[in-house]
């Protein structure tokens, strides 16, 4: 008996660790797939490592589409409203715009951002092969004292990878095409505070892929939901303009940076929201206004899901704005950050958490 | 306030976020006065056997001392020859001229040695114009106006081993200028690296090797 108990025992223990790691993998939070995705290169142009790591981890019930321009996005459900949920799978960076006789690279610039953040910093060149390694050459005579610190634009991007002939750069598999980002790492201030490049909008698509996980989309059956990770949103809303006229919304849901005003220079007057309180509701930005009938039920929603979150006005625009021509309504969501466009964009963990609590409720409550 | 910091960035407007709100976070984190910060420490390997990252030179120099005399230990009884890994360097002696750093004025003040070899950094583009350049080897610098014996010791030993060597004369540091006196004999082997004291110093490794295998030789064979 003793034998036997001992036996149930270890089979006890042994499938319970198998069923444990299989519900480990099963329920990666969205904080663990923002670590992930952030890490991945995907300047506006060039996604597609980004998208096939969302469609890797897509759930076997939902039909991935995927069109040439790296869009990824899958639908269910069926009738109105039909609910469009998107995030970018884009970031910012350089393209390989001539290699020089002296085996320098000039760039140019894919998304808004300021140039002279990545002077003297190492950066990463994707071939199509392999990274090749280089660092951003500092302005000439950057060692002089009193230097008058003169304007650092695109133009003045040069990349060193240790090699002095166009040929040799050739050699390395670097071409002209070639995207480039800085040398990527996640600075983790605490277990619920990260800055990375790229968050914008990794967060919003580690977000949508939760949600697209943790959903009984059997249940779905009175509307049609879609989940979109478009492409070139830094560039001007191109993957999102071209899906806005194949998907036929009735309310688009960005899911984008909240640019926040917490930074140490930034004046508390507008846009100020706090880190760790909650989500965004974006109620009005510089391309859409949220009609007060959607935002109270985004709030009502919210409220009855005990959800915390919080309502801002910010500058700047998102997906959503393609689709609003196409007569939906946008209501855009979002966490708040700060150091938009930097290599250390900050954001909490319980903002992408309780985001993607929001996001699983609007799916399943938005009548 | 932003723009002015783009336009002229100081210290007195740059911050540091380590993620706290509040000063009671910072000091719950362990922050305190005083605490050293750096840049973040990573390193590019770039083609060509080159390195870059802050601060590498200085690195590399380091490592190559240490590594030549604990190589060289059982050979050392004969000339019996001190290694110092120097600190404070950076900081300057107050009114000291030509300037002196901290460190090195305490060292030779110490060590009162007749015959110093620096071992440092050559900043290529510092230096205009050197003509010095990373990948060509490493830099000898001494002074053309003394008759420094120590010279024709290292260019003999260089040549047996077939390392080459670039020339500097009349180039001296902070750091070399403490050791210089009427009696002491002050060479330099300097590591050339370019983009010096930026987040991406660049390091061509064939020159630390050289720099490497000539310590060594001269510390094996006693020629110092």
């Amino acid at each position: 008996v003793k034998k036997n108990i001992l036996f149930t025992l270890v089979l006890m223990v042994f499938l319970s660790g198998v069923s444990v790691s299989h519900a480990q993998k099963k329920s990666e939070t969205s904080w663990e797939l923002l670590k992930e995705l952030v890490l991945i290169p995907g300047v506006s142009g060039y996604e597609e490592k980004v998208a096939d790591f969302i469609q890797s981890r897509l759930p076997r019930g939902v039909e991935p589409q995927r069109d040439d321009m790296q869009n990824l996005w899958f639908t269910v459900g069926s009738g109105r409203p039909h609910l469009v949920f998107v995030a970018h799978s884009d970031e910012l960076g350089f393209v390989v715009e001539e290699i020089t006789l002296e085996g320098r690279l000039k760039v140019s610039r894919r998304g808004g951002f300021l140039p002279q953040m990545y002077e003297g910093h190492a950066v990463e060149v994707h071939t199509n092969k392999d990274v090749v390694e280089g660092i951003v050459v500092p302005r000439p005579n950057y060692s002089k004292r009193n230097l008058k610190i003169s304007a650092y634009n695109t133009p003045d991007v040069v990349v060193y990878l240790g090699v002095s002939t166009d040929e040799e750069v050739r050699a390395l598999g670097v071409s002209k095409g070639d995207s480039i980002t800085i040398k990527k790492k996640i600075v983790e201030f605490s277990p619920d505070l990260l800055a990375a490049r790229a968050v914008d909008d990794r967060a919003g698509c580690a977000a949508l892929l939760e949600v697209s996980r943790r959903m009984d989309w059997t249940k779905i059956t009175n509307k049609t939901v879609t989940f979109v990770w478009d492409v070139q949103e830094e560039t001007g809303l191109f993957g999102a303009s071209h899906l806005a006229k194949k998907l036929d919304a009735d309310f688009v849901f960005p899911v984008d940076t909240f640019v926040s005003s917490a930074g140490p220079f930034d004046s508390r007057r507008f846009a100020h929201l706090h880190l760790g309180k909650g989500p965004v509701l974006r109620a009005i930005d510089s391309s859409s206004i949220v009609p007060r009938a959607q935002l109270n039920k985004a709030i009502a929603i919210a409220k009855a899901n005990n959800i915390p979150i919080q309502i801002g006005n910010t500058r700047g625009s998102t997906d959503g704005s393609a689709f609003v021509p196409h007569g939906a309504v946008s209501i855009m969501l979002s966490w708040p950050g700060t150091y938009s466009h930097s290599f250390i964009e900050k954001i909490h963990r319980a903002d992408l958490g309780a985001l993607t609590d929001l996001i699983a409720a609007l799916v399943r409550d938005w009548e | 306030m932003r723009k002015k910091f783009q336009e002229s960035p100081s210290l007195e407007l740059a911050f540091l976020d380590i993620g706290a709100s509040s000063e009671d976070e910072a000091r719950a984190k362990g922050v305190a006065m005083l605490d050293a910060v750096t840049p973040w420490r990573e390193v590019a390997r770039l083609a060509g056997d080159k390195m870059a990252g802050h601060s590498l030179g200085l690195k590399f120099c380091s490592a190559l001392l240490l590594d030549a005399a604990t190589q060289a230990a059982s050979d050392l009884t004969a000339s019996n020859p001190s290694f110092v890994w120097m600190a404070q360097t950076k900081l300057l002696l107050r009114r000291s001229r030509p300037p002196s750093a901290l460190g090195a004025f305490r060292t030779s003040r110490e060590l009162e040695a007749e015959h110093v070899v620096i071992v440092d950094v050559f900043p290529c583009e510092a230096v205009d114009p050197s003509g010095i350049a990373i990948g060509i080897g490493p830099v000898l610098v001494y002074s053309e106006s003394k008759e420094i014996g120590l010279k024709d010791k290292i260019l003999k030993c260089a040549q047996d081993i077939g390392i080459s060597l670039q020339l500097a004369p009349d180039y001296s540091t902070s750091v070399m200028e403490p050791f210089v006196t009427e009696n002491e004999q002050v060479i330099g082997l300097f590591l050339p690296v370019k983009f010096s004291q930026t987040p991406s110093e660049v390091v061509d490794t064939r020159d630390a090797e050289a720099l490497s295998s000539l310590l060594l030789a001269l510390l094996q064979e006693g020629r110092m």
